[in-house]
């Protein structure tokens, strides 16, 4: 095996390792399906895995403690070895100089060795430590640096068990267990209000003594050990902490604040409850561990509690599990769930707010953790646009899988890994810093500006990378619905893309198609087509090599072409991409898309009956593919219920725009510019008939939201004036609906808008007359008519309705120059 | 041993690419660890050997000392420092294995087993020649496994010493284990 071999698989090892078992298992499938060595090879790896957890584990020599027994760390003398634990060990100590008798807790710690900042750290920390004073509290005695540069902390020697072990040895009930947890909540909260926070509350640093009470242990040593005015950053991301009751935002290593000791109770107060940690893993391994924090949900403690009772061999022991299940149901399972949300803006906002839920459960009070919240939404689209975060994750991985091996065949393998690797390197860069940025959250937006601004720094020196980046990110704000931000970066790659002197074709096809695709969403139909008209040559050659990439050109290309009004283009650009992607066995997917850009053509053209039959066969592939929900099928279900509407079938259409509204706003959000569209066409349903105020209302936000994300000129704006008229004239509203329509006509005035245009003086005439100005309205269908007859000929249907109004409107002489606009 | 003052020098000359610095310095740690690690067993027979405690050890002895030591000087040291306590350990098995073979065991100065579990004959010279493999291919991860198996660090040390992240420093110590086992298992 070579470098740039290894750096393939370990690459791919990032990616596979992450996976669960079954996700794991299909990506190898595909990657054998490209690749059966590559395949082979990682598969080989991951057969290791089970006893690598195992292999080396520890290190090469370590002295036994009983070695140590006697000997003296700063003034202290270790007598025994009371415990070992991911910090450090745990020894039984006792002055040496003689300065007082009793004895001590000292804790050897792991951490922070050859660090030089760390004596000084400790001497600063010890004071602020020393402050903390609580019943509950194990007292920190000392601090310091042995001989050999091991840290040590000497706290109170404390005789007890850790409180989880202690309720189950005595079987207490469950009130009295929570009113353990409180004592332990009053100190934790004594400590928060001290700035000082915990970051590894466990129950083996939560003891009850002999005397009942509790006593916490290990305040503030995590702090003490975290370097912060170390110059690198990066070392703050460096924690100690225990795996099982750390929050997904220590395991991400971000900042930690007192949420994060909320989370931990949360976990000890569902351990108390239950009996069991709240997550269920397949293999106990650490990897296992994080992906369980970071992402698994818990069951409810009673529903554990319950299966728990259905395992219990006697009647009796079943009967006490089920008698705690119905004491948990409810508020304490509502309690438990608020302190483990994964986001620490969702948890409590204190320990004290828990702790006052808890008393709420124990007076049998309606707990705080049942009230919604405002900003529970708000929570809701973080959590989607996190979603978001990991497809972009995604995303990045599958273009530099997907793309590298055609790339570059030509070129030498070395310095395609070299470009993979700092691609990487820098994407993982990006997702490790951009969680600092901002604690806690994390929106794909911030995301991938920060990826934009280092990768221009840390790409500098890998262009071809850089200008791939762009184009991923191009790519993902486009999928944001941020167009103007995709053109600018879609911009910068094609920039990039023309320095480099030999580009790489298929990168060079891409690059286009989503520029003209970013420039077609803006309404620049226009630059869209000469964007790409100039590369069809290109395309042409690489149809047989790169089928996909030619198909998603000449779609594009057929888009625009088809808003330009230039139908017999589009229609052949349209069905070389079908006849490419059949061709190519492409997946239904993307035939689909074909389908349904051909059917998109049909109803511009006024031919309703095919499209829909068009839409309906395209939606038809995407349900056998089981991809009924995907944003192509919602496009799709739009146009059917638009074109059943016109066919007079108006239950059917609401039916499915409302199926589209409910799709769109799961895989959108209800604020994105696609969502927005099916909302005014669900709105438009609803003209006439008792739902009327309500759609002039849903119309009016429509068109203020697309004016506001999209610009106020864009041809949706045009499409909700439209609408607005159509509202104000089902309405009766006559002046209204000609000041609608006349913005339509205004906005679709625009060059690349013009293929709209008609539609807007059709109705614009018809309102016009309706008010009684038949002048206006000739005007305008006079306009429409020479509009119409250049797109679709003098025979066209259209044309003939409008001659036919025309004829029933009382002769003027012409104004010169009206027809200007369509010239 | 020469008097550690000048150790920061060396390991400057070293960081900028000076091949015989870099010598020069594991040759100073090699001895300092092979003459530590005799001092620690004489007299003292049966008692296992402390990897972390003889590099931390050598570390205060060379550099801890001065005030001023960069970073970088640390962050270097103990690659250096994981690196010689391998050809220490290293060396030591093929000793042993050479006087097995040849009937004489008589001079026993370091132990059979560690407490790895890893048997100190055939087991650790595969792993070496395993981890030669790795350092040839990937040589961040190879120095992952020497910090962490034979100096003893803790993922947390590691981190804070290359300056990533625990996390990457524990999938990085999970790729080479399963890059070292294939490899070991392979032969």
């Amino acid at each position: 095996m070579d470098a740039p071999r290894w750096r393939e698989l370990s690459a791919w090892l990032d990616q596979l390792l992450e996976l669960p078992p079954g996700e794991r298992q299909a990506r190898l499938l595909q990657i054998g399906q490209r690749d059966p060595a590559l395949q082979a090879q990682l598969q080989q790896l991951l057969a290791q895995e089970a006893d690598s957890e195992h292999y080396l584990s520890q290190p090469l020599w370590s002295a036994p403690a009983a070695a140590r027994e006697g000997s003296q760390v700063g003034p202290y003398r270790l007598l025994r070895l009371l415990g070992e634990g991911g910090m450090g060990e745990v020894w039984l100590a006792e002055r040496c100089d003689g300065l007082f008798h009793r004895t001590v807790a000292l804790k050897l710690l792991r951490s922070g060795l050859a660090d030089p900042g760390l004596q000084a750290r400790f001497a600063r920390e010890r004071q602020i430590l020393a402050r903390l004073q609580h019943p509950h509290l194990a007292q920190l005695l000392d601090a310091g640096v042995d001989a050999q540069g091991h840290p040590y902390v000497v706290l109170d020697h404390v005789r007890g068990e850790p409180i989880t072990d202690y309720c189950t040895r005595l079987a207490l009930p469950l009130d009295a267990c929570v009113q353990l947890l409180l004592q332990v909540c009053a100190v934790v909260s004594h400590a928060h209000t001290n700035l000082v926070v915990h970051r590894d509350l466990k129950p083996s640093n939560i003891l009850v003594a002999d005397d009942g009470g509790v006593k916490l242990l290990d305040f503030g040593i995590a702090q003490l050990l975290d370097p912060e005015d170390a110059g690198a950053p990066s070392l703050s991301d460096v924690r100690a902490f225990t795996l099982h009751y750390a929050a997904p935002e220590q395991v991400r290593g971000e900042p930690v604040t007192t949420l994060t000791d909320v989370y931990s109770l949360g976990v000890v107060l569902y351990e108390l409850t239950t009996g069991r940690k709240p997550y269920r893993l397949r293999r106990q391994s650490d990897s296992e561990w994080e992906r369980a924090v970071m992402e698994a949900r818990a069951p409810l403690a009673s529903q554990l509690l319950l299966q728990q009772a259905q395992a219990q061999p006697t009647a009796v022991a079943a009967r006490a599990l089920q008698r705690r299940a119905r004491q948990t149901r409810g508020s304490l399972d509502a309690i438990v769930c608020k302190a483990l949300r994964k986001d620490p803006a969702q948890r409590y906002g204190s320990v004290e707010a828990l702790a006052d839920d808890l008393r709420r459960f124990l007076q049998h009070r309606p707990v705080q953790a049942h009230v919604a919240r405002p900003w529970h939404r708000v929570g809701l689209y973080l959590r989607r646009h996190r979603l978001g975060v990991a497809a972009a994750a995604v995303a990045v991985l599958a273009v530099l899988g997907g793309t590298a091996t055609a790339l570059w065949q030509m070129q030498q393998a070395r310095q395609e890994m070299a470009r993979r690797q700092a691609m990487q390197e820098f994407t993982i860069g990006v997702f490790d810093r951009a969680a600092s940025i901002r604690a806690g959250r994390l929106d794909l937006a911030t995301l991938l500006s920060t990826a934009q601004q280092r990768g221009e720094i840390e790409l500098a020196t890998q262009p071809l990378a850089l200008a791939e980046l762009q184009g991923v990110i191009g790519r993902l704000r486009i999928g944001l619905g941020d167009y103007r931000a995709a053109l600018a970066a879609l911009d910068r790659q094609q920039a990039l893309l023309q320095a480099i002197s030999q580009e790489p074709e298929e990168l060079q096809l891409q690059a286009a198609t989503q520029r003209a695709r970013a420039l077609r969403m803006l309404g620049r139909d226009g630059e869209c087509v000469q964007q790409l008209l100039p590369l069809r040559g290109l395309t042409a050659q690489l149809r047989t090599r790169l089928p996909a990439r030619a198909a998603e050109f000449d779609s594009q290309l057929g888009r625009c072409q088809a808003q330009l009004g230039e139908y017999v283009q589009a229609r052949d650009a349209f069905q070389r991409a079908l006849a490419l992607r059949r061709r190519a066995g492409a997946g239904p997917l993307a035939a689909a898309e074909s389908l349904a850009d051909l059917a998109s053509l049909d109803a511009v053209q006024g031919r309703a009956a095919a499209a829909l039959r068009g839409y309906q066969q395209a939606l038809r592939v995407l349900e056998q593919a089981r991809s009924g929900q995907t944003p192509q099928a919602i496009q799709l279900r739009r146009q059917v219920g638009l074109l059943l509407a016109a066919r007079g079938q108006p239950d059917a259409a609401a039916r499915t725009l409302e199926q589209a509204w409910r799709d769109a706003v799961q895989a959108f959000g209800p604020g994105h510019p696609e969502s927005l569209v099916v909302r005014r066409d669900r709105a438009l349903l609803a003209l006439t008939g008792p739902r009327r105020a309500w759609a002039g209302e849903e119309l009016r936000h429509v068109r203020q939201a697309l004016a506001t994300t999209l610009g106020p000129a864009h041809r949706e704006v045009g499409q909700a004036e439209q609408a607005l008229g159509d509202w104000a004239r089902a309405s009766g509203e006559d002046d209204a609906a000609v000041l609608h329509y006349r913005n339509a006509v205004r906005i679709w005035s625009a060059p690349d808008h013009i293929a709209l245009l008609p539609q807007a003086l059709v109705a614009l005439g018809q309102a016009e007359r309706a008010r009684g100005d038949p002048q206006a309205a000739a005007q305008a269908w006079r306009q429409a008519r020479v509009l119409l007859a250049a797109q679709r000929g003098a025979q066209a249907s259209e044309v003939q309705a409008l001659d036919a109004r025309l004829a029933g409107v009382p002769t003027v002489a012409e104004r010169p120059g009206a027809l200007a606009a369509g010239n | 041993m020469d008097e550690g003052s000048d150790i920061t020098v060396w390991l400057d000359s070293a960081r900028g690419g000076d091949r015989a610095a870099l010598d020069h310095v594991l040759t100073l740690l090699y001895q300092e660890l092979h003459s530590m690690a005799r001092r620690q067993l004489a007299g003292q027979r049966g008692r296992t050997l402390d990897a972390t405690a003889l590099v931390h050890e050598s570390y205060l002895k060379l550099l801890g000392s001065r005030t001023g030591t960069g970073f970088q000087d640390r962050a270097h040291f103990f690659a250096y420092a994981a690196s010689a306590m391998r050809s220490v350990v290293v060396d030591y098995a093929r000793n042993r294995l050479a006087r097995k073979r040849g009937g004489d065991l008589k001079r026993v100065d370091l132990p059979e087993n560690s407490s790895s579990g890893i048997r100190l004959d055939e087991d650790l010279l595969a792993l070496d020649v395993a981890l030669e493999r790795l350092q040839a291919v990937d040589p961040h991860l190879a120095r992952v496994v020497e910090l962490r198996y034979f100096a003893g660090l803790t993922e947390q040390e590691i981190a804070e010493l290359s300056q990533r992240s625990e996390r990457s420093i524990r999938r990085d110590w999970q790729k080479a284990r399963l890059f070292l086992l294939a490899s070991v298992r392979e032969d």
